[in-house]
């Protein structure tokens, strides 16, 4: 098993009458890249700040490499490395000023890195920070970050406002990261799309819960989406397999997702109950499991 | 080594690249005893987690398609036909059988079905056909 880098139990963060994190169970080992998924207010950043240090828990505890991050100094905190949307370097340093700068501050600084990624990013010789386009001020902060060489990287959104090739290098280096197998990435964004093929754990949250935590592939594995062209009960489905969104579309329609479908028990399912044979299973992307999971317009059944 | 992932279809990625590693050993597109790529090749060359590469690999030694060698990588099995006749007969008795019902249901008769089986064994002796990617 690898190093843990990130590990709270329990966490909790309220804000007033507001629980904004409740209890997180979260682990996260050296060469693993998570995806910490969540709606809008899920309680996604408020973890983050915890991380980061820069917001004291109500509850529960938080180990950040080996230490209370609120309690770190300025050498154990150079160790993670951080880049979040609405980040911002002063105006008016070039990149490559900026650059300059980091690596004095870094003592673990890749500067081949740095110049290598100066060219993908076509950052070599752009103006003054505050001049960039909104594209080109994530490339330096993404740049900055990756070459800090640290042992986690926390990133929150950090590809909005990427082009399509600027997204390519990030993934790429991302995944070049993740090889080292020292570090760990800490990667919260909306593009799914980018997450389904880099990360290797998810954890999603709502209202400030985990919902589902493990392995990316495990789960593809169980989880369908399934058409009944008959009428089923929540009961019927639920003793063969674990629901976790159960929905009579019609008088004779039921649409249920599970998360541990399995051919053999659903033929035992079928034979039990006529008219089920020919149910349609679909298989789920990132994206539907997503939307699936944090919908708020239907009854959710609870999660196991 | 060409593969191709549909990193969208909900499929896992596991499932795509393994099937695909055992298509590429059976038709002889991998010889035995080559060198798979090195686990940051593979990511790197596919875009996928190396911890997803790990797996990769590890379902296909245990599946006895590779062997992995300490410190030297993957290499394809010297003999994949390590098990006896009636043993692999056994392995494969299951997935015929459920191609043979699908096949029934649809109509088709034994001899539309000795037809296909011929024909779907020398377009793989021949290396012609691509695995097909998207059925599930």
């Amino acid at each position: 098993m690898n190093r843990t880098i990130i590990q709270t139990e329990q966490l909790t963060k309220r804000f007033g009458e507001k629980i904004a994190v409740d209890g997180l169970d979260l682990r996260v080992e050296a060469g693993s890249i998570l995806g910490f998924l969540g709606a809008n207010g899920a309680g996604k950043t408020t973890t983050i700040r915890m991380l980061m240090g820069h917001l004291h828990p109500t509850g529960g505890t938080v180990e950040v490499l080996g230490s209370d991050p609120w309690q770190q100094n300025q050498s154990q905190r150079q160790k993670t490395a951080y880049v979040s949307e609405n980040m911002d370097i002063p105006g008016y340093l070039t990149p490559a000023a900026a650059i300059k700068l980091n690596r004095r501050f870094y003592p673990d600084w890749d500067q081949a890195l740095a110049e290598k990624l100066l060219e993908e990013f076509e950052l070599r010789s752009v103006g003054a920070y505050r001049s960039l386009s909104k594209g080109q001020k994530r490339k330096t902060c993404i740049l900055l970050a990756l070459c800090q060489n640290a042992e986690l990287l926390i990133m929150d959104e950090p590809a909005s406002g990427l082009d399509v090739t600027a997204r390519r290098t990030f993934i790429r280096q991302v995944l070049e990261i993740a090889c080292n197998e020292g570090t760990a990435v800490f990667l919260s964004s909306h593009l799914l799309s980018d997450l389904e093929r880099t990360v290797d754990r998810v954890t999603l949250l709502d209202e400030g819960r985990l919902i589902l935590n493990g392995h990316l592939e495990d789960f593809k594995v169980g989880i369908r989406k399934i058409h009944f062209d008959v009428p089923v009960s929540l009961e019927q489905i639920a003793e063969q397999f674990k629901v976790i969104r159960y929905k009579k579309a019609s008088e004779v329609e039921t649409v249920v997702t599970v998360l541990d479908y399995d051919e053999q028990r659903f033929d035992a399912f079928a034979a039990e109950h006529s008219g089920t044979e020919n149910a349609r299973c679909y298989p789920m992307n990132l994206e539907d499991m997503f939307v699936e999971l944090t919908r708020k317009s239907e009854a959710k059944v609870q999660l196991p | 080594m060409y593969i191709h992932i549909d990193y969208n279809s909900g499929k896992p990625i596991l499932h795509q690249a393994v099937e695909q590693i055992k298509w590429q050993v059976v038709s002889g597109k991998l010889l035995p005893g080559s060198k798979l790529p090195s686990i940051r090749e593979m990511s790197r060359t596919l875009q996928i987690n190396p911890t997803t590469v790990v797996r990769i690999y590890k379902e296909l030694a245990h599946q006895g398609v590779i062997v992995l060698r300490q410190g030297q990588g993957a290499f394809v099995s010297e003999s994949s036909q390590k098990q006896s006749k009636p043993e692999a007969v056994e392995a494969i008795r299951d997935s015929v059988r459920a191609a043979l019902v699908e096949g029934l249901r649809l109509g088709l008769e034994k001899d539309d079905l000795d037809t296909l089986m011929n024909e779907e064994y020398h377009k793989i002796k021949a290396n012609q056909d691509e695995p097909d990617n998207h059925s599930d």
